[in-house]
């Protein structure tokens, strides 16, 4: 019967009650902007960008499908979850902050007896207001930023008028997945909440977080391994400049920072009292609040590394990668074999001079797995496919396209063990291995077609270990395939004559000897597979050259399902690429490249921002009780604000200082890794230099503005 | 009616963990047996942290004892959750704070009238019970004004006009008087004294001022945790 009461009178509309919901919420309307301007970022972000996307992916040969492993499509999902980490992360921050300020409030209104479902409709309220408003300012700011990235875009691409354009549904799907967002973040927050009492314990007024633990020592040196490691190993070609690198890096600075502060604030107050006492206010922080303090600097420092670093030295390498034109020489790249004689015949005598064709002796090449993946199992990898040539031809190459001839001893073996490599890519692309199953550093290479039903258990019979005596990165042929197939591997002229027979005692399928596939199986697969690599450039200057490339694409084209050896095994391996698709592909990759981190880039700088100008918030409460004492004991204004200024500053010096000694560290290494010449590398170097300026100047100026802000707000500019 | 009992404690007990490293038990409250009437203006005094805030909570079903039993109103306080608890907090019950805890964002207006707004009784109610009890307590021309603007005596005034507005069985009371001059003191004393005598409400009060004490008719003593005098 109370129930049935209760429930009638939840019914009534009580206007009163919305007052309630509405004069709170303006109360805190500082916070509350603070929450709407984060969810008005990520739908603005994810908005400009998804429209970018569109109009972009339209003129890219890969994006038939979404999720496609090659294109745009690959970068953008890529991106994507490193927004979507990095919005989790700004809305947990500032709803911990709101939410800090809110929990008394609600928990004076439970001591009053509010019903779970009033407590819901105040928060879904407060909630619904703050999504609505910040997807309505969301969508012209969002739109605003396409506008000017698209005209950033065509200017640089030139594919103005060309462009593709943008499904209507694409701000409701926003709306969709930026209200996942949230509601994500929510349950998030109230599960930290739960374990770790995030919000709850920003209200506690004093913390006890203890300077040192046990083995201080070890756990330094511990996280000096870690950084020394992480470092070294980014450096290496075959690490594919790994995330887990930095993390395994960001992790080491972690404790060196918290072990060594812990270890020299000790150190002091032990050893050298006159120090401890005349800095004791200064300091103070450190001591009583030395994790907190650890945690924010290197928070600040892995946003600004990622600012200046992951993200904008992709920026800068694209800004400096060669030039479109030098990585394609050619106009056409053939995979081709022996029947083909006839259609390079027809070739030469119908254009006669007004092409050039060069042919070399090849084999196919395969490796365990092109792509690197997270998960192992039984899903099927797929196997990439590199040209493998010998040494005269590489020597050939390389003069043919009047490159410096750098190795001119590859100390190459006959047997085959050692190989050369050439990774045909630009410079805006990360350094990686060839093989990224069996051996990053020692790549597992298997001569003839992909042997797509091998026996991984006995793999030392088909991919076969191999030294690298050396690697270049750069493009002899063409950069195609996005850097995943068609990379260049060179063999000893001796084993390389062997390696052109293997076809004949090799099984296709099973990639073992044919004796012992007719044995285990009855039958044996013969496939010979690539024997020539054949490359036609047009001659420039003549008339109608654009239709004689089409009519030679179209030719060429009509060629392609006779040269799949095992079936449509890779559809990005074809039999003939050419050039001008894949310069198309190369230029909106670059811009989609620039795009993409740009936004990352500003997101992360605002995410900083937020989160600088949150924990300042949070710490306000503090910082005013602090003040009173101070001085009520009699401390001069002057004093106070130092103390104060000293503490904000620690979370711009400190994170600064390890960012500029990592920053070179890594670019030593990146630099290092993806084998910049000097010239460029040096370009590359200033470039980085103007970038961490202007992160560091307007880090700086905010830094400044929060100060003043912050010190009015606790009182400091009051002498009375 | 006086006799009918209101509040019973039977062994109730209330022990806090902190979480140092060697999880330390802190037992702040040990085997209370107690019986509140209705009616009844009680005074529990005691030095600071012998646990009489702990007592007022638990009475006050803020709380949860650790062990033994709690009866509001002949319903063991274990059966009281969610919804039916949050009714009786609503009803039956006021609750008035040292630190006044109004709501800044609301006026005084808004404030007295807050319970009455949560129990979704009609606007036109709920403004003519506050009213009414704005006048009682004389800060009927502080009505439009916000807690920021108020003296601390006013502030405990309108706080205990909001402890009353839902006309509740016991309003309980921690330290009422504890951030007031002894001018504003008086005035919230012969308040309450007003509500116990003429309105016939419980009270529970929590003080360490023997002259606030004074004002009601049973004085409860707390040391260490135990109840060490009943007069």
């Amino acid at each position: 019967m109370q129930r049935i009461k209760d429930l009638r009178a939840e019914k009534k509309q009580n206007n009163l009650f919305q007052t309630v919901i509405w004069k709170n919420m303006l109360y805190n309307r500082k916070e509350t902007i603070l929450l709407i301007i984060c969810e008005m970022l990520i739908v603005a972000i994810a908005y400009s960008g998804s429209m970018c996307y569109q109009i972009l992916s339209a003129k890219h040969s890969s994006e038939v499908l979404f999720l496609q492993e090659d294109g745009i499509s690959r970068q953008f999902v890529y991106a994507g979850m490193l927004l979507l980490f990095c919005a989790i992360v700004l809305i947990i921050t500032v709803m911990v902050s709101y939410l800090g300020k809110r929990i008394p409030q609600y928990m004076l209104l439970k001591r009053m007896g509010i019903s779970m479902s009033d407590t819901r409709k105040m928060i879904w309220t407060e909630a619904g207001i703050c999504y609505v408003a910040a997807t309505f300012i969301g969508f012209f700011v969002g739109k605003g930023m396409f506008l000017i990235f698209r005209k950033f875009i065509t200017d640089m691409v030139g594919i103005e008028g060309k462009a593709g354009s943008y499904s209507k549904l694409t701000f409701p799907v926003i709306c969709l997945f930026s209200f996942g967002i949230y509601g994500l973040s929510f349950l998030l927050m109230k599960e930290l909440e739960a374990d770790f009492r995030i919000i709850t314990s920003t209200q506690e007024s004093v913390r006890k977080e203890k300077l040192t633990g046990k083995f201080t020592g070890g756990k330094l040196v511990i996280g000096i391994c870690c950084c020394s490691y992480a470092v070294v190993q980014y450096g290496k070609i075959y690490n594919h400049e790994s995330v887990y690198l930095l993390g395994l890096f960001f992790a080491g600075t972690y404790l060196i920072l918290r072990s060594g502060m812990a270890l020299i604030l000790s150190y002091i107050r032990n050893k050298q009292e006159r120090n401890y006492y005349r800095h004791l206010l200064q300091r103070n922080k450190l001591y009583y609040r030395s994790k907190t303090v650890v945690r924010y600097g290197v928070l600040f420092f892995i946003l600004n590394f990622l600012v200046c670093f992951y993200f904008g030295f992709q920026v800068v390498s694209t800004a400096t990668a060669e030039p479109v034109s030098s990585l394609y020489p050619y106009d056409f790249m053939c995979i081709a074999d022996d029947k083909d004689e006839k259609l390079l015949k027809n070739l030469k005598e119908t254009y006669k001079s007004d092409i050039h064709i060069e042919e070399y002796p090849m084999v196919r090449v395969a490796t365990a797995d092109k792509i690197e993946r997270g998960e192992r199992g039984a899903e099927q990898r797929i196997q990439g496919q590199e040209i493998g040539i010998s040494e005269t031809t590489y020597h050939r190459l390389k003069k043919a396209i009047h490159k410096e001839d750098k190795a001119q001893k590859m100390d190459l073996d006959a047997e085959g063990k050692k190989v050369y490599l050439v990774h045909q890519q630009d410079r805006s692309v990360k350094a990686q291995p060839m093989d990224w199953f069996y051996g990053k550093s020692r790549p597992n290479l298997h001569i003839g077609v992909p042997a797509a039903e091998y026996d991984w258990g006995n793999k030392k019979n088909t991919y076969i270990e191999r030294v690298v005596t050396g690697e270049e990165i750069g493009s002899l042929t063409g950069c195609y395939s996005t850097e995943k197939s068609e990379n260049i591997v060179v063999f000893s002229d001796k084993y390389f004559e062997k390696a052109e027979k293997e076809w004949k005692k090799t099984d296709a399928i099973w990639g073992i000897p044919v004796e012992d596939a007719k044995s285990y199986y009855g039958e044996a697969t013969i496939i010979q597979g690539p024997t020539k690599l054949v490359l036609i450039a047009v001659k420039s200057g003549i008339n109608n050259r654009n239709k004689m490339l089409e009519r030679i694409d179209q030719l060429l084209e009509k060629k392609e399902e006779a040269h799949q050896y095992i079936g449509n095994y890779d559809s990005t391996v074809r039999f003939h690429y050419d050039s001008e698709s894949a310069k198309a592909d190369i230029i909106s990759e670059r811009a989609v490249k620039i795009l993409i981190n740009s936004y990352l880039m500003i997101m992360v700088i605002i995410v900083d921002m937020i989160i600088f100008y949150t924990m300042c918030q949070m710490e306000l409460k503090e910082i005013i009780l602090r003040e009173r004492f101070l001085k009520n004991l009699g401390m001069s204004g002057k004093e106070r604000r130092k103390v104060y200024r000293k503490e904000i500053c620690f979370y711009y010096v400190s994170p600064t200082c390890i960012m500029l000694a990592a920053m070179v560290l890594f670019l030593r290494a990146v630099l290092r890794a993806r084998m910049f010449p000097e010239t460029i590398a040096e370009t590359c170097i200033r470039m980085e230099g103007v970038l961490i300026a202007g992160v560091l100047l307007l880090r700086m100026l905010y830094v400044v503005a929060v100060y003043q802000v912050f010190s009015r707000k606790a009182g400091m500019r009051d002498e009375r | 009616m006086k006799d009918n009992v209101l509040l019973r404690t039977e062994n109730m007990s209330r022990k806090y963990v902190i979480s140092d490293r060697r999880e330390t038990e802190i037992e702040v409250l040990k085997d209370i047996n107690l019986e509140i009437r209705e009616q009844e203006f009680i005074s529990i005094m005691g030095k600071s942290g012998s646990g009489k805030t702990t007592l007022l909570k638990l009475l006050g079903l803020i709380d949860r004892p650790t062990s033994g039993k709690l009866y509001f109103k002949g319903v063991d306080s274990e059966e009281l959750r969610g919804d039916r608890l949050a009714r009786i907090r609503r009803q039956d019950m006021g609750f008035v704070y040292q630190d006044y805890y109004l709501l800044d964002s609301l006026s005084v207006f808004e404030n007295i009238m807050l319970p009455m707004i949560l129990d979704h009784k009609d606007d036109k109610v709920c403004k003519e019970e506050a009213e009414k009890l704005a006048v009682s307590f004389q800060i009927q021309n502080l009505l439009g004004k916000y807690p920021y603007e108020l003296s601390g005596g006013e502030k405990q005034r309108t706080a205990i006009c909001r402890a009353l507005v839902n006309q509740p069985d016991v309003i309980f009371a921690d330290e009422p008087t504890g951030n007031l001059d002894s001018r504003s003191t008086e005035i919230v004393m012969d308040v309450f004294s007003t509500i116990h005598s003429k309105m016939h409400k419980t009270i529970i009060m929590v003080t360490h001022d023997i002259s606030v004490a004074e004002y009601s008719e049973r004085i409860l003593y707390i040391e260490d945790g135990k109840i060490t005098e009943d007069r």
